[in-house]
């Protein structure tokens, strides 16, 4: 059971590592088409919406309870996936994140007061931190104990 | 955070009992023994209870303030 355990939690690791260092990436190179009013959007650009978002839930589903990769194992195994390391790991993540938006939010207004950024920049950009940083603040912490 | 002093390893090895075996014991990952094991992470009450009763000890034998 535990070399299970041990694999499950790996995967969960390097999932959300790469989940969240795509997602961040992707901000800049998909999504920029965002930009405009929804009442011009073609249907790319309703489609790219709803994998940022989909893209979104997935990576917080998956930090929050390992997502689909855990279902069907038995609750012994489910347990010691979400064990008080986790837990623990899990709330040093959110606190990253807190503070990533925080830092975020601060920079973008300094640059505000030199550039025009538009709302929705502002919102996404935020709103990805805030996403994206949690998930890859725990694969880091889960990887420096060695998981 | 207060450094917490563990003899963990030492009552675990005398127990006999590999870090899966113990970890499988109380229902806990590996990494959570070895994380304890190496004060890298300070275990709740519960577990530090559940860690004494799986090795059949005290929770002052395992835990100490240095």
């Amino acid at each position: 059971m535990t070399d299970r355990i041990d694999i499950l939690t790996r995967r969960r690791r390097v999932v959300l590592a790469i989940y969240g260092i795509t997602f961040l990436a992707f901000q800049s190179i998909v999504f920029t088409s965002l930009d405009a009013p929804v009442s011009n959007w073609r249907p790319v650009d309703w489609a790219k919406a709803a994998g940022f978002a989909g893209w979104s839930v997935t990576l917080m589903w998956i930090l929050a309870s390992g997502g689909l990769a855990f279902r069907g194992w038995s609750t012994e195994v489910r347990a010691a996936l979400n064990d008080e390391l986790t837990q623990a790991n899990r709330a040093f993540a959110y606190r990253v994140g807190y503070w990533s938006v925080v830092i975020v939010l601060a920079l973008l207004f300094v640059l505000s007061q030199f550039f025009d950024l538009s709302r929705s920049e502002v919102l996404r950009l935020t709103f990805a931190i805030a996403v994206a940083m949690p998930a890859c603040a725990f694969a880091g912490r889960e990887r420096k104990q060695g998981g | 955070m207060a450094e917490l002093g563990t003899k963990l390893r030492e009552a675990r090895t005398e127990a006999g009992l590999t870090q899966a075996q113990l970890a499988e014991l109380i229902g806990v990952s590996r990494k959570t023994i070895n994380t304890v094991e190496n004060g890298v992470f300070v275990p709740s009450t519960t577990l530090a209870l559940k860690l004494a009763r799986a090795l059949k000890t005290s929770v002052e034998e395992l835990f100490f303030l240095p």
